[in-house]
This record gives C-alpha cells, structure tokens and sequence, in this order.
C-alpha cells in the first residue's frame, strides 16, 4: 500500500475522518437542496390550487 | 493535538465547551414551539457564547498547552514551514468558500419554509415560471 494511505499506520483513521467529513457535506447539500425543492414546489401547487 | 486522541488542554477544553454551546444551541431552538420565541432565545445564547471565542484563541498563550502558540501572525513572520503554509491558506481559502455555498443553500431554503405564504415569493416563483 503507498505511503499515503498507510499514514505511518494511521490511515484508517485520517482517511476515515476524510470520508466521513465528505460524507456530511454531502449529506447537509442534499438535504438543504431537498428541503428547497420541496418548498417551491409546495407553493407552486399552492398556487395553481388557487388559480383552479 | 499530536501524540494523543484526548488530554484537558486548553485549547481542547475550550472547543469542547464550544461542541456544547452548538448542541444547546440547536436543542434550544428544537424545544421551542414558538418559531420566533425560539430565535430570539438561540440568538441570546449566541452572542453569550460568543464570549468563548477569545477564550479559544487566547487559551495557547494563557495557559501552558499542548496545542503550539499562533504561528501565523498580522505582525510577525509566520514560524510555520512554508511547505505548510501555503496548503493551510489554499484550505482556509476552500472551506471558507464552501461554508459560504453551504449558507447561501441552506438561507435560500429556510427563507423559502419561512415565506412560503407571502406574495413576494409566490410571484417570484410564478415569474420563474413563465420564464421557463
């Protein structure tokens, strides 16, 4: 394994805490973005609900 | 901290007590019904704790740490090693863009649950609508 994963021994934790803080980001961007569709498209039907 | 997973540093102990300002502020706002009730209550908490941050900052030159003194300064060269200077400053750079990008979504969408009901909104997004 190269270096740069074994990390002196260490690697499963650097690259662990690495994957795990992607992962997050990941997550909170999904999330957020969801809660943002979902809004709008409340309103959207809101609005068309109101124009039938 | 280099060398152990936990030791009563300063700098430690100091973040921790930021961990736990950040878990009270969120079960703050989360045990409050009253949406505007519980903003005005997590905002106090806030600028309560904001009195930890200089503890934070100071805490390697007030108490003896593990953690190593400031060695980037406004006043002084940098001690640190410029092999590691310049990717902490292109890292710094990063996550300070993306946490913006993280609070302009994250504003947009709870802006959105917040005014879902008002005009304003409604006819920007029936606008965005028929330009599409």
């Amino acid at each position: 394994m190269p270096d740069i994963f074994a990390m002196d021994g260490y690697g499963f934790y650097v690259w662990g805490s690495v994957l795990v803080s992607i992962a997050v980001l990941i997550i909170n961007w999904i999330t957020a973005h969801k809660k943002f569709k979902s809004t709008i498209n409340e309103v959207k039907s809101f609005i068309s609900k109101g124009k039938e | 901290m280099w060398g152990t997973a936990w030791v009563w540093d300063a700098r430690l102990t100091s973040e921790l007590i930021l961990l736990f300002l950040y878990l009270a502020y969120i079960m703050l706002h989360l045990s409050i019904p009253d949406r505007s009730k519980a903003d005005r209550a997590t905002a106090l908490l806030a600028i309560v704790g904001v009195v930890n941050i200089p503890i934070i900052h100071y805490s390697v030159v007030w108490w003896n740490t593990l953690h190593q003194a400031s060695t980037i300064s406004k006043f002084a060269k940098p001690s640190i090693a410029t092999e590691m200077l310049w990717p902490l400053i292109i890292m710094i750079l990063g996550y300070t863009l993306l946490f913006a990008a993280f609070l302009a979504k994250r504003t947009a969408a709870e802006l959105a649950v917040r005014e879902k009901r008002t005009r304003w909104l409604q006819t920007l997004i029936v606008g965005d609508k028929n330009n599409a």
